[in-house]
């Protein structure tokens, strides 16, 4: 163990220090000035290059969103100034952009160069500023204009970028949601997601987002997009593609852009398939017509949704102009009323009840008699009519609530509770879209009233067709998949929430009441359907109390069932009268479909 | 003996590092400390004042580590070295995710310790005191030099964090060698190793390249990242392959390269200030101290980490206890190596791999740990006698 020893390895470790210093002379002397002319002559900045977003599509491919090149307006702050010095060239510049639709344009940058002054004076040069979108949407004819007058108007650009596009305007807005700039609640929003980028924008701020690879893999800017609602949000991960990167030079005098490097591609989103039918999706909201409510259409062997409206809805093409007219609204256009209306179940809870019944012993062919209400010490339990003499079967058809008052005292609330969770109500059925509301029933509440729906019990419409798709489907549970992809391979070997020779008496009821109850004005019977009306009672009943919410539930056709469906009108009335024929109406839209007119069109 | 004799006191050594911990400040707050050039939403305040306190710590750290009489570190070492590793084992399991790496420990309040950097000086520790008995020279050590090493360079590479596992290689090699194993033996096993590597990354390369743009940065080939591998390939081939690491680098380059003989003067450097030198706080401030200083700066600092590390293979070279010969040997050749690693990089004779310039670069564990690894050397240069820790 000798100090040469030591003495050596310490020679080499000061060798590589010199190697070093010897570098620095090669890089800063002899090199040194043609690095100076490089530093100085061109300003150099990193720039993302934008990827498109994936498509969304129907379960047949047709478009309900997609990216399509659009031109914007870019400006340099640090070299508009000289545009709005130049009176000639800024006042033709003011009136194109005026007759482009842009009247007050010319303001804001003004503004824009202004507040750059007030921060950079003195420390920054022309060319060094950050160029910002000043104008999105810019029409052809500007974007022809300005191209021929670059020269006239340093520090503008015109950028080719993507703007979304909706081919469907506002059918199924609600299902596919839309994008809305990125702001600290969509970064809150990917934080719970599990997605640690708050901290990561925090510690390195944009400029050093640009430059990490792993950072830019989740890379989101002030400027960027990001889904708001619906699948645009769900999907946001498959949606998002992966910026680029390159390296710019601007030129100071001219205040031109060239690009010196592609550093990285931008690699595109990835499409997304969805299991909606568009041609039913189109007859639903046809059907709700101007009317405030919901439908949903499952197909209940799979839980694929194939229908999912909301009405009022809004135009997603035109949502930048029209977002806070339509936050104001109060027909709140923006709530999908599908996942995130919360309703009283009304009269189609009768069927949860009629199984929690069966099952609890109750005999179908035991006949209770209706005298118009049923009194529980001095409370009144009103029904709709005076039914006389009513066996199970009957009480579905004419939706009697006497006989279920007397079977839901029976049952008692704890056990009709469990049943309603048993189907689903109070738990979320998976379909998020931003946000589902669970509802479900209060435990301990008067089982009277729970009964025949009116309890402490909300429902989505969602939940609604899930129970009808789950009558349809054997009793077993379903479940509902907007994604193809999604849907299992094979069912789960889960119990069947009801019974077979309880399925088969509430069915009988069911196909009563299409025939000749309560739904047998919209023509069901004719699609082999079964359904179940409903009409919730909200506030106090009575003439001048608001319109009762009008429910349908049903499915068909009935030995082989493709369609489970629930409709619901928000204050519309009676469900057989005003829900049943909006469910009629998707029946017809699907044989339609079944057997095509000789010239295939383009749908819708 | 054992007691610390301060006429010892290498006042050099501990100049230059406090210089270095001076430019280190100097340049942060050069690059940070502007709310005037910051991008909306990003949070620089405070940075520098971190840095300060760090710096006390480290300097607390330094006098504490020399007071301790040198063997009474290898009586310590299991203790460190296994600490260390279970720390490291804790890390993969618990740790803060920043950039897909987990190298931080975060304890709250915004501070994040780096355990890496403590486990480069705690492997030190074992290795000396397993080379100080050594009169052989043979094979048989250097496979339980290896065995002591493989744990940590194992536990760091999975963090993953290669350039600083890659630091652990010569500071074994050169511990061996001045512990007594024959030169011919290392020769051989750097000629392996070296063979091994290349042909690994020569295959790997092709592997990584056969499956081309399909690959995310963070998706692996052979064990590494994608953008590891791109780095290794834009630095054989710059022209084939453009990676953010080659725009980094060149950019390092400009940087320096314009600043001339004296620099353009501190807060002035336009590359720097501009943020087109990225990382430029933590691994590229010497690119800013080049850009902001000039050669003169630059060499400054080279100039200083000289005078450290002569400092420290001095007090080797006259320490009489091998317990302090070899832990100064190791530390010397650790911080030499993290310096022209470093610098290396900046000046575009190494490929990007990012390891801080230790002292200067932004970043409290590192230099806390540097401190304290410098301390040590002064201890042992304060005690030139056989050491027999009594005392």
């Amino acid at each position: 163990m000798s100090a040469f020893r030591v003495r050596l390895v310490g020679a080499l470790a000061l060798l590589g220090l010199l190697v070093v210093l010897g570098r620095l002379v090669q890089l800063q002397v002899v090199e040194g000035a043609a690095y100076s002319r490089q530093a100085a002559a061109r300003v150099r900045r990193i720039e993302l290059i934008e990827a498109p977003r994936g498509r969304i599509l129907d379960r047949h491919g047709r478009v309900l969103a997609e990216d399509v090149p659009a031109f914007e307006l870019w400006a340099d702050p640090s070299l508009a100034g000289r545009i709005l010095e130049d009176r000639q060239g800024a006042e033709r510049l003011r009136r194109l952009l005026a007759e482009a639709g842009f009247p007050d344009a010319l303001g804001s940058l003004a503004e824009q160069v202004r507040r750059w002054q007030a921060r950079n004076r003195g420390r920054r040069r022309p060319g060094e500023g950050e160029p910002r979108r000043w104008i999105a949407g810019l029409p052809d004819s500007a974007v022809y204009w300005l191209t021929c007058r670059q020269d006239e108007y340093p520090g503008l650009s015109i950028e080719r970028r993507q703007a979304r596009r909706y081919p469907q305007g506002p059918l199924a807005a609600h299902l596919v949601g839309f994008l809305g700039a990125f702001d600290e609640k969509a970064l809150a929003r990917l934080q719970d997601e599990g997605r640690d980028l708050g901290q990561l924008v925090a510690r390195y701020g944009r400029a050093a987002v640009l430059l990490d690879e792993d950072l830019r893999e989740e890379g989101y800017f002030a400027d960027d997009d990001v889904g708001r609602r619906g699948i645009e949000q769900e999907a946001e991960a498959e949606l998002r593609g992966r910026p680029g990167v390159r390296v710019v030079s601007v030129d100071v005098v001219q205040g031109r852009r060239r690009e010196e490097a592609l550093i990285e591609p931008a690699r595109a989103g990835r499409d997304v398939h969805l299991t909606i039918d568009l041609s039913l999706q189109k007859a639903a909201e046809e059907a709700l017509d101007n009317r405030r409510g919901a439908v949903v259409a499952l197909d209940p062997s799979t839980g694929e949704v194939l229908a999912l409206a909301s009405r009022p809805g809004f135009d997603p093409n035109l949502l930048r102009s029209e977002y806070g007219r339509l936050l104001k609204d109060p027909g709140k256009p923006l709530i999908n009323r599908a996942v995130r209306g919360l309703y009283p179940a009304g009269s189609i809870f009768k069927l949860v009840t009629a199984s929690a019944a069966l099952e609890a012993g109750l005999d179908p062919r035991g006949v209770i008699r209706c005298d118009g209400a049923l009194y529980e010490g001095a409370t009144r339990y009103g029904c709709d009519g005076v039914h006389g003499d009513v066996d199970f079967g009957r009480a579905l058809e004419i939706s009697c609530n006497v006989f279920f008052f007397h079977a839901g005292r029976r049952t008692g609330s704890r056990r009709l509770a469990e049943r309603a969770r048993a189907f689903g109500f109070g738990a979320p059925t998976g379909l998020s879209l931003g946000g589902e509301e669970l509802g479900g029933a209060v435990p301990g509440g008067d089982p009277l009233n729970l009964a025949v729906g009116q309890g402490k019990l909300l429902v989505t419409p969602v939940q609604a067709a899930c129970l009808a798709a789950t009558l349809a489907n054997g009793g077993r549970l379903v479940r509902p998949v907007l994604r193809p992809e999604r849907i299992p391979a094979e069912p789960a070997p889960a119990p069947p929430v009801v019974g077979p020779e309880a399925l088969a008496e509430i069915r009988e009821g069911m196909r009563r009441v299409v025939r000749s109850g309560t739904g047998s004005h919209a023509g069901l019977s004719a699609f082999q359907a079964l359904g179940k009306t409903g009409t919730a009672q909200v506030g106090k009943s009575g003439e001048d109390g608001p319109a009762p919410h009008a429910w349908f539930v049903c499915y068909g056709p009935d030995p082989a069932p493709t369609l489970a469906v629930a409709v619901l009108v928000e204050h519309g009335g009676g469900g057989g009268e005003v829900a049943a024929p909006i469910a009629a109406a998707l029946f017809r839209a699907r044989a339609a479909e079944a057997s095509p007119p000789d010239v295939v069109g383009e749908v819708p | 003996m054992a007691r610390a004799r301060w006429e010892e006191f290498d006042a050099v050594l501990f100049a230059c590092l406090l210089t270095l911990l001076g430019i280190g400040a100097l340049f942060l707050w050069s690059v940070s400390e502007r709310p005037d050039l910051l991008v909306e939403g990003t949070e620089y305040r405070g940075t520098l004042k971190k840095q300060v306190l760090w710096a006390a710590i480290g300097l607390g750290a330094f006098f504490v580590a020399l007071k301790v009489p040198c063997r009474r570190w290898a009586d310590l070492s299991p203790l460190v070295y296994g600490g260390g590793l279970a720390v490291l084992v804790a890390l993969l399991l618990v740790g803060t995710r920043v950039n897909e790496a987990k190298r931080w420990f975060a304890v709250g309040g915004g501070v994040t310790v780096q355990p890496s950097e403590f486990m480069k000086v705690a492997l030190v520790l074992p290795l000396a005191r397993l080379l100080m008995f050594e009169k052989q020279g043979g094979g048989w050590i250097l496979l339980k030099v290896g065995a002591v090493i493989l744990p940590p360079f194992l536990l760091v590479m999975l963090q993953p964090d290669m350039g600083t596992a890659l630091l652990f290689l010569p500071v074994g090699l050169a511990m061996a060698y001045v512990g007594g194993v024959r030169l011919r033996l290392l020769l051989l096993l750097v000629l392996a190793v070296g063979v091994a590597g290349s042909g690994a990354a020569a295959l790997g390369l092709k592997a990584y390249r056969a499956k081309g743009d399909t690959l995310v940065s963070k998706d692996r080939v052979w064990g590494l990242h994608a953008y590891q591998w791109r780095r290794i390939e834009s630095y054989l081939q710059p022209t084939r392959h453009r990676s953010a690491g080659a725009f980094q680098a060149e950019q390092a380059r400009i940087a320096i390269g314009s600043g001339g003989l004296m620099g353009k003067g501190i807060r002035n450097g336009t590359q720097s200030q501009l943020k087109i030198l990225p990382v430029r706080r933590s691994d590229f401030i010497y690119a800013v101290v080049g850009e902001e200083w000039g050669l003169a700066g630059a060499g400054l600092v080279l100039l200083a980490w000289a005078g450290i590390l002569i400092g420290c293979f001095s007090a080797a070279a006259r320490a009489m206890d091998p317990f302090g010969r070899l832990l100064a040997t190791g530390i010397a050749v650790l911080l030499a190596s993290e310096v022209l690693l470093n610098t290396g990089v900046v000046v575009g004779l190494l490929p990007v791999t990012g390891t801080p310039l230790p002292l200067v670069s932004q970043g409290g564990s590192s230099l806390v740990a540097t401190c304290l690894a410098l301390g040590m050397v002064q201890g042992v240069r304060m005690r030139p006698g056989f050491d027999l820790g009594k005392g």
